[in-house]
């Protein structure tokens, strides 16, 4: 792969973009079904639902760890590590990590509300896969294509933490701040969605 | 507030959107929008519920009636339409066998999570973990996944955690019937000890006996409203009075519960109960007449008889449907006299006496007329025994 002119070859920039595209699936996967698979403590229990979300956080980000462990030694054995670089790489997975949290909480608020969105997500996400540039480089999608694919997120993460980590320097700085500002918001609004929906999620799951 | 109070529900009403709308619940819950009536029904409607420390209080309905969800919403586990509930103290609740278990996890780590879930630490769940597997006695499963247990197990195992978390009152749904005799004996005999030192229960339940034996107060729910609220034996007769559909749309009301003759659908009555014989010795003959009156022509009719003692417990029915109880054809206008006799085989104390006329239909009986606790009658006789039936017990002493 190139990019800005600088050769990186192939693997550590697929195996960054599929990392963060497999911690997506694993979070909007299990975030739509989270309340239907753990009636009993949704509709039996006195149980804070809450606390479903933070474990089943908790669960993603031990996988999550571990691929970051396997990308890191994978940049240090290609000995592509600066130490800007993975301070920039560490800004990026913080802001992804903010995103996936609100993504997540939104997911599972309403997920018990719409059926069929377990399925639909998977789809969606087998789109993303190929509409995003995880097997291909952001400098292969034609000009005219290439400010629309700003607007995936996917594509926002994947390029956040490939810069860095790939090629040793920052995202654009408007896609960074753009995205924070949408993490936030959206975080925001999953705040809010979650906060009106929990006392009748045990009526419909 | 007064410092026995450990729960006060007020006005409670649950509204359910129809499993077809999930998403006008949605829109509901976030902006408030009104949702289609028509999809809507009416689980619980403006109940109103006390309960005080060291009653044990027995929710009987039909199913659907609305008492799971009344348990739910007083349980803090699924959130009133309208309404408020105060708790006061710590609630244990069991609404099912599974509830706030997971089923990867041993029975110890379930307890532990139960435990966690009542707001017990592991250091207090350690001092009690002991106990509870002691009273589970599931042995060697209790270090096995949650979901190689039998429903009987899955019992033990709630049953166990909830009397062990120190609450101050438990609720419980139903969860004791799956249980075998051996463990609901061991069950019933800790309530009833923790009755005892002045624990608070509140039990829902099919089992009118289990009720009045129980329990210190009933409530009696029917079509999401709270139709009865006072002593057991007159829940249980409310609540058998609500089983035969005797109850229509409009009687439902807060009532308490009465002894009166009522029909169903007046086609067949029964008058002039009366207490022809009644032998005070062991074993004599008791008869009691009535008289059977035909208001239109009914195919094939049928009667039951029941004598119930004063804590609600069915001494003895007579299935009048099985057979020997068949009236046959009777006409408009026409009346039979009928004599139901029975052998004095009771202890001493005051009996009632129930019955329900049916129309039989292919293998259907349907309820014409009920008379409930139509008559009553006292038993004396000295305290040699005590319960409901003297079955002659003697001893014998030899060398």
């Amino acid at each position: 792969m190139a990019h800005g002119g600088v050769s990186a070859g192939f693997v550590l920039p697929f195996f960054v973009g599929l990392s963060i595209y497999l911690f997506l699936s694993d979070i909007v996967n299990s975030s739509t079904v989270l309340f239907v698979s753990k009636r009993t403590f949704v509709v039996k229990s006195p149980f804070p639902i809450w606390v479903l979300w933070v474990s089943n956080l908790f669960r993603a980000t031990v996988h999550a760890i571990v691929l970051l462990v396997l990308l890191l030694g994978l940049a240090f054995l290609q000995q592509r590590v600066s130490v800007t670089g993975i301070a920039w790489f560490f800004l990026g997975v913080g802001l992804c990590a903010v995103f996936l949290c609100a993504l997540s909480l939104l997911l599972a608020a309403l997920g018990p509300f719409i059926g069929d969105i377990s399925e639909a997500m998977r789809l969606l996400l087998r789109v993303l896969f190929y509409a995003t540039p995880i097997t291909y480089p952001l400098t292969m999608v034609p000009t005219a294509f290439r400010d629309w694919m700003w607007l995936n997120p996917l594509t926002v993460m994947v390029e956040l933490l490939r810069a860095p980590l790939v090629f040793g320097h920052m995202a654009p700085l408007g896609v960074m701040s753009g995205f924070a500002l949408v993490s936030v918001l959206l975080l925001c609004l999953a705040t809010w969605v979650f906060s009106r929906v929990k006392g009748v999620i045990s009526d419909v799951v | 507030m007064s410092s026995d109070l450990l729960l006060r529900a007020t006005s409670l009403s649950k509204v359910y959107a129809g499993s077809k709308r999930p998403l006008s619940t949605l829109c509901h819950a976030l902006f408030g929008t009104e949702t289609d009536s028509a999809d809507q029904f009416l689980v619980l409607s403006d109940i109103d519920i006390e309960i005080r420390r060291g009653e044990t209080v027995g929710i009987m309905g039909r199913n659907g009636a609305g008492k799971t969800t009344l348990l739910g919403i007083l349980g803090n586990v699924i959130q009133p339409t309208t309404g408020t509930v105060e708790r006061h103290g710590r609630i244990a609740t069991l609404l099912g066998l599974t509830a706030g278990f997971n089923p990867n996890f041993s029975g110890r780590e379930n307890a532990y999570l139960f435990c966690s879930i009542q707001g017990i630490d592991r250091a207090g769940t350690d001092l009690r973990i002991g106990a509870i597997e002691a009273f589970a006695d599931l042995g060697r499963y209790f270090e096995m996944p949650l979901q190689s247990y039998s429903s009987g197990m899955q019992s033990r195992l709630a049953f166990a955690c909830a009397v062990h978390v120190d609450a101050n009152l438990i609720i419980i749904d139903e969860t004791l019937a799956v249980g075998d005799a051996n463990f609901r004996m061991k069950c019933y005999d800790r309530i009833r000890k923790m009755k005892e030192d002045g624990q608070t229960f509140l039990l829902v339940s099919h089992n009118q006996n289990l009720v009045a034996n129980f329990c210190t107060r009933g409530i009696v729910i029917e079509g999401g409203r709270k139709v009865f609220d006072g002593t057991t034996f007159d829940a249980v007769e409310c609540y058998k009075r609500v089983r035969t559909e005797q109850l229509g749309d409009s009687d439902i009301a807060v009532r308490s519960a009465s002894t009166h003759a009522a029909s169903l659908r007046n086609e067949v009555s029964l008058s002039g109960f009366r207490l022809l014989d009644q032998g005070d010795s062991h074993g004599a003959p008791f008869t009691v007449t009535c008289v059977l009156q035909a208001h239109q022509d009914v195919d094939n009719v049928a009667i039951n008889f029941g004598i119930s003692s004063q804590q609600g417990i069915v001494v003895c029915s007579f299935n009048g449907v099985g057979g020997a109880g068949h009236a046959g054809r009777i006409v408009a206008g026409s009346t039979q006299v009928i004599h139901m006799k029975f052998f004095n085989r009771l202890l001493p104390g005051r009996y009632f006496l129930s019955a329900v006329v049916h129309e039989l239909r292919g293998d259907v009986a349907k309820p014409l007329s009920l008379y409930q606790n139509v008559l009553s009658f006292d038993v004396t006789g000295t305290d040699e025994m005590a319960g409901i039936a003297n079955l002659g017990m003697t001893l014998e002493f030899g060398k």
